[in-house]
């Protein structure tokens, strides 16, 4: 929900919470949407960054059906060997250690910032609780997101907010430094800020933020909730930078809203993957493998397939 | 990001009127903050698509600006 001032007179049961054109689709056909009316749209916006494969790609619409077919939810009571399938995929193509899957990208934001005051809890360190964060920075309108994103106007009418979310202004490393501290859990960047103006953290910076970061022992949390799963010509925006993130949040064009969680810190003595190109080929080929939702079995069929 | 799968390209005029007319010869962008047009097409996206995304741009910014310079001489 937005903050934005509900509507007096309004013309559907849908709450107006976001500034919708006065515009709908009925269909999609690879990168067109089409109206009711047969109008055809380029669709240059892919439901925010969303929609990497388009629309009714061919093998993911027969992956969805199949599983549909079979099962759709089981919970987490039971284990889910589609799931385990996908992320033992997306551990390969990350060098991630396991991944947290879950229903949103403000919810792998949510869920990195609580791996992360957790590593510190049991590390010993129950202080270390803050995450420091970016000027221009958005994770989100949850609560905690809604703390961690730098825009006031979001948080109107929803305070107070949750603790420990500080700012520090974007691409700094001296502001960045002299704000971590013993107190700071970890430090969560978008590599490239969406919502906030499509802004680029420059690799020198990345590098920074993890160089700063081992120093004073946080953990780093990269926000690809937009920049991941390809959209910025590597896998993920971090990689060009060469550093290695302890969390990854991801949703939007994966399909899955994830939290990757890369629980080994040390970074010597890994195997480097190099999971840049697996995905980007797969988006290359004309019927490539389908991305589906891998928190339930609806879609873990289809994030296999 | 210089990708042109995500373009995010800042503008002197409003990024939401930008948006509007592109949605107006049928190509949907979004913006981002103030003054920010971000292209996020799908990865499949080919390359007579993105001429044609970047073709309509071209058309809608020169008619953007020959508006905004009529409308300045008319002041």
């Amino acid at each position: 929900m937005t903050a934005s001032q509900p509507a007096k007179t309004p013309t559907s049961a849908v709450m107006k919470t976001y500034g919708r054109a006065d515009l709908s689709f009925v269909r999609g056909d690879g990168c067109w949407l089409i109206t009711d009316d047969g109008d055809r749209y380029l669709d240059c916006a892919s439901g925010i960054a969303v929609n990497t494969l388009g629309h009714s790609h061919p093998r993911l619409i027969e992956a969805l059906r199949d599983q549909a077919g079979k099962l759709w939810h089981t919970s987490n009571l039971y284990r889910i060997p589609g799931q385990e399938r996908v992320a033992e995929k997306l551990v390969s193509l990350t060098g991630l250690d396991q991944v947290y899957f879950c229903n949103s990208g403000a919810e792998a934001n949510e869920s990195a910032v609580k791996m992360a005051r957790r590593a510190a809890y049991e590390n010993g360190q129950p202080d270390r609780t803050t995450i420091l964060c970016a000027t221009g920075s958005f994770h989100g309108r949850t609560l905690g997101m809604l703390a961690a994103t730098d825009k006031a106007a979001n948080r109107t009418g929803f305070g107070p907010m949750p603790d420990g979310f500080e700012h520090v202004p974007f691409g700094n490393l001296n502001e960045l430094r002299a704000a971590l501290g013993a107190h700071v859990a970890a430090v969560m960047i978008e590599p490239v800020q969406g919502e906030g103006g499509a802004r680029d953290a420059q690799d020198d910076y990345l590098r920074g933020v993890r160089e700063a970061a081992d120093e004073f022992g946080a953990l780093v949390i990269a926000d690809e909730v937009q920049s991941g799963i390809g959209r910025t010509g590597t896998l993920f925006a971090y990689q060009t930078s060469g550093i290695k993130p302890d969390i990854i949040a991801m949703a939007k064009g994966s399909g899955w809203r994830v939290s990757g969680w890369r629980g080994d810190r040390k970074r010597g003595g890994r195997q480097r993957h190099d999971p840049g190109n697996a995905w980007l080929d797969l988006c290359r080929q004309p019927a490539g493998d389908g991305g589906g939702r891998g928190h339930s079995r609806r879609g873990d069929g289809a994030g296999v397939s | 990001m210089v990708s042109c799968a995500a373009c995010g390209l800042p503008t002197r005029v409003p990024a939401g009127d930008v948006v509007a007319a592109l949605r107006e010869v049928n190509i949907l962008t979004v913006p981002a903050g103030e003054n920010t047009v971000r292209f996020l097409p799908p990865l499949i996206i080919s390359e007579d698509e993105i001429r044609l995304a970047v073709a309509n741009f071209e058309t809608v910014l020169d008619k953007m600006a020959t508006q905004q310079v009529q409308e300045q001489d008319g002041q």
